[in-house]
């Protein structure tokens, strides 16, 4: 199955290395994480994968379909994996201070320190090869009591690691809502930092066997262009189309 | 040549002896293992019932009656499968919907079984619609008039949680202060490990309802500016819990009592949404349908690929029926306009081109 994906956001002709990717979800943008996740892996990147909603195993078996291997990556320590519905478990059944989530439980005065550090020490064991830093649905944090600002300096602490060394690449995903004006405000200011913006909505009309949903890319730098796309998600991957081409 | 020689090296791959858990059955489309509803209506349109270890919310209808029969029919088809059951509730005492199961009945077999299809030659665009009865009885039928007597052995299975059980509560001190969240993830723990539940070998499961989570008895104090982010936060770490377990959770929410913003967020966290709709809230649609309420499939996740699960043959929009014994799912379509002196001519077309959820067979 040819993944279109690459072609569409250009990012096979544009190298990803310092650039800032923000996924703005309204619907289901996981199709957009996992291409990501997929291309990096194929170029053979050094990938830090931070969720908060998921467990290892979603990413692995939904890889797998995609051609990469989480857990041979894991294992070989070219991929580490933060937080996860596991870590999330753990926090709850034995509160340790180095947990991640650990501020659910136990007050803090900086709640997302912790994530910070475990991103901050696995990346600089990475410092020479080219690395990305994919942190998937990231309005969980709201979920889980933090308050938005909180979530603003732990973006912008991750930005700046990227723009520190140049071959990393930040991926961020965030689901939002029209009714919920945290979460839209959060996005907005998140989208000013990032390089390209990718929003992905469903059908306005409902659910449908030809199309997924639609795909707008924004380009705040180089080639600063604007462009829709349609998609549709197979088992094997995403393909996509220009608007109305998708039944040709 | 009595010796055994080898002649090829090929040996067949013994698979690690997975223990058949009770009450699931794989997905023919994912390869999970999905756990039946109860309703054999609803595990059609959902590939067979809801994965193992993930999480269902059910918008409940403005009264809760039909989102509490279907936790009935949920729990009672795990009262059938012997699986370990959990009922937690604050608006009501929680054994009372245990003690109130519908009990199984077998249906007499239709005997006029369809043996030769005819080709349909006026009607011919239905020949490709599934047959609604299949004669294969997929799962158990309930009657929901007859209270189910639990035998003795299975009542060691059942754990409640609800106001009456549980003692002194404490307030949280990190983000999640709620302290009924608090006491129910404590409680579901301990149930998990008193059945061990999270070994990995285990052959039985876990059915955990959380019955109108989010109502005022819950006390999640929300002022005008901010969320109470509490009720997304033990969604969150319930659906932790379930995930690493053998136990699938069901969580009805009034979501019309509920700040909206909160219902899209547990949408987002939820791996399963069902919206319940009932036709008494709606009398313009009710004279168009002969369904009782509409059920919506808000989301259904995929958790093994990117394939988005539509409904059967698509849709996500369906019709049930709840009668005095039976729930059943249906799709919606226009009952046959016998009397049009009921509803005026301007009504019915109008309506009838804005509810694009009726399937409607005939199209031109």
């Amino acid at each position: 199955m040819a993944d279109t994906v690459m072609k569409a956001l250009m990012l096979d002709k544009i190298q990803i290395d310092g650039k800032s990717v923000l996924i703005v979800q309204h619907s289901d943008g996981s199709p957009f994480v996992h291409s990501l996740l997929t291309h990096s892996a194929r170029q053979g990147r050094r990938i830090c994968l931070v969720s908060f909603s998921q467990s290892i195993g979603y990413y692995h078996n939904v890889g797998t379909r995609l051609g990469w291997n989480l857990n041979n990556l894991l294992s070989k320590n070219q991929a580490v994996f933060i937080g996860g519905l596991h870590t999330l478990k753990n926090s709850f059944q034995s509160q340790c201070p180095s947990n991640p989530f650990n501020f659910l439980f136990n007050p803090a005065s900086c709640p997302l320190q912790a994530l910070f550090l475990a991103i901050e020490s696995v990346i600089l064991g990475w410092i020479e090869q080219p690395f990305s830093v994919v942190i998937d649905e990231l309005d969980c944090l709201l979920n889980l009591g933090i308050e938005p600002k909180e979530v603003i300096k732990f973006f912008q602490q991750c930005h700046s690691l990227i723009q520190t060394y140049s071959n990393g690449s930040l991926v961020v995903s965030i689901g939002v809502t029209p009714l919920d004006k945290e979460i839209t405000q959060c996005s907005t200011l998140l989208s000013h930092w990032s390089d390209l913006i990718l929003t992905e909505r469903g059908l306005q009309t409902g659910k449908s066997r030809d199309l997924t949903g639609t795909l707008t890319v924004k380009w705040n730098v180089s080639p600063f262009s604007e462009q829709h796309f349609h998609f549709k998600c197979f088992d094997r991957g995403v393909k996509m189309f220009a608007p109305g081409t998708a039944v040709l | 040549m009595a010796a055994n020689i080898k002649i090829s090296s090929f040996q067949k791959r013994i698979k690690p002896s997975n223990p058949n858990i009770l009450g699931t059955k794989i997905s023919a489309v994912n390869s999970t293992l999905n756990v039946s509803f109860g309703v054999t209506s609803l595990d059609q349109i959902i590939d067979g019932g809801l994965p193992l270890g993930s999480l269902c919310v059910v918008e409940e209808d403005i009264y809760g009656s039909y989102a509490k029969i279907i936790t009935k029919y949920f729990l009672a088809e795990g009262a059938m499968q012997k699986n370990f059951l959990l009922s937690a509730s604050l608006n009501e005492n929680p054994w009372d919907l245990l003690n109130n199961l519908p009990s199984p009945v077998t249906e007499p077999r239709e005997t006029n079984i369809i043996e030769n299809r005819e080709e349909l030659k006026i009607a011919w665009r239905y020949e490709n619609l599934t047959l609604e009865d299949n004669n294969q009885r997929l799962g158990n039928a309930f009657d929901l008039s007859i209270p189910y007597v639990m035998p003795e052995t299975q009542k060691a299975n059942l754990a409640v949680w609800g106001e009456t059980v549980t003692p002194n509560l404490q307030r949280g001190t990190g983000t999640l202060k709620n302290s009924n969240c608090l006491s129910l993830l404590k409680a579901i723990e301990e149930a998990i490990k008193k059945w061990e539940l999270d070994s990995g070998t285990s052959p039985n499961l876990l059915r955990i309802v959380v019955s109108s989570f989010g109502s005022p008895f819950w006390q999640f104090d929300e002022n005008k500016s901010s969320l109470s982010t509490d009720f997304t936060a033990t969604l969150l770490l319930l659906k932790s819990i379930v995930r690493s377990t053998n136990a699938v959770a069901l969580v009805t929410i009034p979501h019309q009592l509920l700040n909206q913003s909160l219902v899209s967020r547990s949408r987002h966290l939820a791996d399963v949404v069902i919206q319940l709709k009932s036709l008494r809230e709606d009398p313009h649609l009710r004279d168009l349908m002969d369904v009782h309420g509409i059920l919506e499939l808000k989301k259904v996740a995929n958790l093994t690929s990117l394939k988005p699960i539509l409904g059967q043959d698509g849709t996500t929009t369906y019709g049930f029926k709840a009668t005095k014994r039976k729930f059943k799912i249906e799709k919606l379509h226009l009952p046959p306009a016998i009397d049009d002196d009921k509803s005026s001519p301007d009504h019915s077309s109008s309506l009838g081109c804005s509810s694009a959820a009726s399937k409607t067979n005939l199209d031109f």
